[in-house]
């Protein structure tokens, strides 16, 4: 089965490192939507590239990783994200939840584009951000 | 036992080619009529050879370039950077708005 191709999808850091790793049910999961609009959050993009770019000293693995990153498109962090991150993380002080700053604002950079966030991580199950579309893998 | 020049022939293929190799011959019952039977019994039974599925062949190159334990410690220093990040802003808040 695949994905419409209007579907947005935002590949979340984990979910990237597993696809890397060939973990079975990411490369499942990145054959189900690969011909989809595929982003990936500038918040993410900046944590997870770095990390990867300097501890690879293999030129060919970098190339190959590049072949990913060029399928995917960089959600800005910026104004409509920003708002939409401290409304979420007032609501979750509110209810008395656990704070991850960095987590909301990849949540709230999805949420705002549309798109569904595909991940893994257990804090998006926990904190339940309203509309947010979360797909699990 | 003697094995006679027929009884050779007939059972040579299935004794020794593994099972999966050998089409069933129910699959070509469909086709034993007068009218259908124009392909002859050796074709029918000739092992058809495996070949790689079509999104074997299309993987994607990045698939598996992480080893376990490169893509162990990515996590490890993925999460450090959440917690650093994390904590990085929540002491500004702390100067900032006195939280």
């Amino acid at each position: 089965m695949t994905s419409p191709e209007g579907t947005k999808f935002c590949l979340e850091s984990n979910f990237i490192i597993d696809l890397l790793n060939g973990k079975e049910n990411a490369v499942k999961v990145f054959e189900e939507i690969k011909n989809s609009r595929l982003t990936v959050t500038s918040i993410a993009s900046m944590a997870l590239f770095e990390i990867l770019r300097g501890q690879e000293k293999n030129q060919e693995k970098v190339n190959k990783f590049e072949e990913l990153r060029k399928k995917l498109v960089v959600l800005p962090f910026g104004e409509r994200e920003a708002i939409e991150a401290s409304e979420i993380e007032k609501a979750q002080k509110d209810k008395g939840a656990a704070i991850h700053s960095i987590d909301i604002m990849i949540g709230a950079t999805a949420k705002t584009n549309g798109a569904i966030l595909i991940s893994n991580d257990k804090y998006y199950q926990t904190i339940q951000i309203e509309g947010l579309k979360l797909r699990t893998y | 036992m003697s094995l006679t020049f027929g009884t050779y022939t007939t059972n040579a293929l299935a004794n020794v080619l593994p099972s999966n190799l050998v089409l069933p011959m129910e699959s070509f019952w469909g086709l034993d009529s007068s009218s259908a039977n124009v392909w002859p019994t050796w074709l029918l039974e000739y092992p058809r050879p495996i070949l790689p599925s079509f999104s074997k062949l299309h993987q994607e190159i990045f698939y598996g370039i992480l080893s376990d334990e490169e893509a162990h410690k990515a996590k490890v220093e993925l999460d450090l950077f959440k917690k650093r990040f994390d904590d990085d802003l929540s002491r500004r808040n702390k100067i900032l708005f006195r939280e």
